[in-house]
């Protein structure tokens, strides 16, 4: 293995569960986050020269998996799916199973689904990425002060919808 | 509970969830993508110098990555200026989604092969009346104006066969687009299911 080789593969093991869990935040269906992921890797990877003297590489898949995400719609959008035979009782039982949501609190989902997008992106890059406001800023394209405002308000709706769970989980 | 201790209870409930997919799965991935990228300027050069010497380009196929029909016909004849592009475009995606682009109803059955190379059995017709009989359709899918893209998913053709456990081996998705006629301007495209026995 090659040096650049070890440098990606060292990168990857050390955050791809950590990018995975910010784009899954940040788009709330677990499926299409790891196709994101995966695709924001194999990009890094192609430009894995430039990629790895980036300032914060993670957040750099991060943005291009969310990227990824938006021209996917545009690619798809007029797209219309046919139901294959049986698909809503496959789907129905994978949900009686639990589905890939099921690791994390259903209810942790609902609340992070309800959020506005840029308060999920803030969240996610804040909690799994460890980014400072002025590098959150930046992945996001937008004000340090917007940042904190979406942050407060993520915050606060956090403590409001999903706090009562934890306090009830302390009580079993 | 301070904000840090409720985000750290947030950061918790993700633990479980975890990236599977090997490094080596994604290089390769990366790998792919930078050889077409690379094929992708390499056409674009050679095109270039081709229309820097002057010369006629008698039909462009806009391929830059993957596999392209060759069904268009060439428009050297007319004027060395007129270039006519072909009758269909594929092109496989890293994702194994396979994209088409039909400009005009040609050659269906070349872009048929074509697809079949790629692993998608699915029977192209330029009129609905065309698909076997028993076949039924199953939804009009849209009307667009052409040339128009569609992205076929072999994954999900594959699903729906494993799907239908009691009638696995007699389904297969079939796509039919029928050309416009002088009183129909776009191209309708339809998928239908159809019985193995009418398969063409």
């Amino acid at each position: 293995m090659d040096h650049e080789s070890a440098g990606f593969t060292a990168f990857y093991e050390a955050t791809r569960h950590d990018c995975l869990r910010a784009v899954f935040a940040s788009v709330g269906d677990r499926q299409t986050a790891e196709d994101l992921v995966a695709e924001a890797y194999a990009r890094a990877w192609a430009r894995w020269r430039t990629v790895s003297r980036h300032p914060a590489p993670q957040a750099w898949v991060v943005r291009t998996a969310l990227n990824t995400r938006v021209s996917w719609w545009r690619l798809r959008r007029r797209e219309v799916t046919l139901p294959a035979p049986g698909f809503e009782q496959a789907q129905s039982e994978q949900a009686g199973d639990g589905g890939l949501d099921t690791a994390v609190d259903r209810e942790l989902m609902a609340v992070l689904r309800r959020l506005p997008v840029r308060q999920r992106q803030v969240i996610a890059l804040r909690l799994f990425l460890d980014l400072d406001t002025t590098r959150t800023a930046e992945v996001l394209g937008i004000a340090p002060g917007t940042v904190t405002a979406h942050l407060a308000r993520a915050i606060a709706t956090l403590r409001a919808e999903f706090s009562p769970s934890i306090h009830e989980e302390s009580w079993r | 509970m301070n904000d840090d201790d409720l985000l750290t209870a947030v950061r918790d409930r993700f633990d479980p969830v975890r990236m599977d997919t090997p490094a080596a799965v994604i290089m390769a991935r990366g790998r792919a993508r930078r050889r077409r990228k690379n094929s992708g300027r390499l056409a674009a050069g050679a095109l270039a110098v081709s229309l820097g010497a002057g010369l006629a380009v008698p039909a462009l196929t806009a391929r830059p990555a993957g596999t392209a029909g060759t069904a268009g016909t060439a428009g050297a004849a007319a004027s060395p200026h007129q270039a006519t592009l072909a009758a269909w475009t594929v092109q496989k995606h890293a994702d194994g989604s396979v994209a088409v682009t039909i400009r005009r109803p040609e050659n269906l059955r070349g872009l048929q092969l074509k697809l079949a190379k790629l692993g998608i059995a699915v029977i192209i017709v330029d009129q609905p009346a065309k698909l076997a009989h028993g076949c039924k359709v199953a939804l009009p899918l849209k009307k667009l104006a052409r040339p128009f893209t569609f992205v076929i998913r072999p994954a999900a053709i594959i699903a729906a066969r494993t799907r239908t456990a009691n009638t696995a081996e007699h389904r297969v998705l079939f796509i039919g687009a029928k050309p416009p006629g002088p009183h129909v301007a776009p191209i309708e495209i339809v998928v239908a299911a159809c019985g193995a026995a009418h398969q063409a």
